[in-house]
């Protein structure tokens, strides 16, 4: 079997387990929802990283600025050397989400560890209540690395272009424009349902096994390069709220090490509300 | 067989008389969407909307979500009646306190 492109950015649940008191590294359990998950067990000496609250700019939409991550890696005790290995709830997405944003304030050793939460506890590996405490760092980060993310205007520039593909790792129902947003919140949806036109649909999981570990490299190969996703073409991922897309955008930069590939962060939930953007829906096309 | 946990009961899930039949909240499939609650906090509305001596049976493949069932019951005194592992799934019943 064929290796990954960068296998230095993936690590198993064992190891992970060799590590729990290595000073060198910091493992983070990255959730959505801490109370259904980091608050009722975690990986001991484990850290927390709440999606919502420490990810993201709380105010403007945005993910966290360079001083937040700053200070949230000096919290935590990190340096620029600090190994950080990252899981977390829901399917280890928000981790991915995490892996970006740290790559793209330029941490240097960065991992997640295959198949997250859900692969951990289903092992029965040990859990613990307890919140590590860290003597603080002073941590400094590089600039943001524009070189990672696509905003509305890099995407809008690149439809019908052939030197670009557009990947949508939302739900084919998400896709086809069944459904704008999850059943239960129908408020978060976007005004107009459907994709980026030119869009191809590769929904998320289907780069992941049952145990939510990744699937082989040749396996991935086949997956993105039988419908044109290719190392020669620059890609950009999306999804609804840019998460889903993290764990697709992670597998095609580091496992297939294609060159040229960005998060669209703003997906559907910035792209299905914007006026007069052009727009593909099953029958109908805007 | 199924393999059993420990239970607040011990009646290996069957109703008592004049028990109402548990409602059932199937998880399997959860975490499809971004944003979608967790499947614990289905279980949390879930269990809010029960009334008082009502059962709430929890069903999942998943053993992060068994996991979460078990610790926030055990952390809000809701007692688990049944728990067990058969054919892959976890069933866990819950009984809301008259």
């Amino acid at each position: 079997m064929a290796e990954y492109a960068h296998p230095e950015v993936l690590v198993t649940t064992d190891w992970a387990a060799e590590h729990l008191k290595d000073p060198n590294v910091r493992i983070l359990e990255v959730d959505y929802d801490p109370s259904s998950a980091y608050a009722l067990g975690h990986i001991p000496g484990a850290a927390l990283v709440d999606w919502k609250q420490d990810i993201n700019d709380t105010v403007l939409r945005d993910i966290l600025s360079k001083d937040k991550f700053e200070k949230l890696m000096s919290s935590i005790g990190a340096n620029a050397d600090t190994t950080l290995a990252l899981y977390g709830d829901m399917r280890n997405w928000f981790a991915a989400f995490a892996f970006w944003t740290f790559k793209i304030y330029g941490h240097q050793d960065v991992r997640l560890i295959n198949g997250g939460r859900r692969k951990w506890i289903e092992e029965g590996k040990p859990t613990t209540e307890e919140v590590p405490t860290f003597t603080a760092s002073a941590y400094k980060a590089t600039d943001a690395n524009r070189d990672l993310r696509s905003f509305l205007s890099d995407v809008r520039n690149v439809i019908g272009r052939d030197d670009f593909r557009l990947v949508d790792v939302r739900s084919p129902a998400e896709y086809k424009g069944e459904i704008s947003a999850p059943p239960e919140y129908a408020n978060e949806g976007a005004q107009r349902s459907g994709h980026i036109p030119g869009a191809i649909n590769i929904p998320w999981a289907q780069a992941i096994q049952d145990d939510d570990t990744f699937k082989s490299v040749e396996q991935l190969r086949e997956l993105y390069g039988n419908v044109g996703i290719v190392p020669e073409r620059s890609v950009i991922t999306y999804c609804r709220i840019g998460e889903r897309s993290s764990h697709t955008w992670f597998v095609l930069k580091y496992l297939l090490g294609y060159p040229v590939v960005t998060n669209y962060d703003g997906s559907w939930s910035e792209w299905g509300n914007g006026v007069g953007l052009p727009v593909e829906r099953e029958g109908a096309t805007a | 067989m199924g393999q059993r946990r420990g239970l607040a009961g011990g009646e290996g899930g069957r109703h008592r008389l004049n028990q109402a039949p548990a409602v059932v909240l199937d998880l399997s499939g959860a975490e499809e969407f971004c944003s979608d609650p967790t499947p614990l906090e289905r279980v949390r509305r879930a269990y809010a909307n029960l009334e008082p001596g009502s059962r709430l049976e929890v069903r999942t493949p998943v053993a992060e979500h068994a996991f979460a069932v078990r610790a926030w019951s055990g952390k809000s005194g809701i007692d688990v009646i049944t728990d067990v592992k058969e054919d892959g799934v976890t069933r866990l019943v819950l009984e809301r306190r008259a």
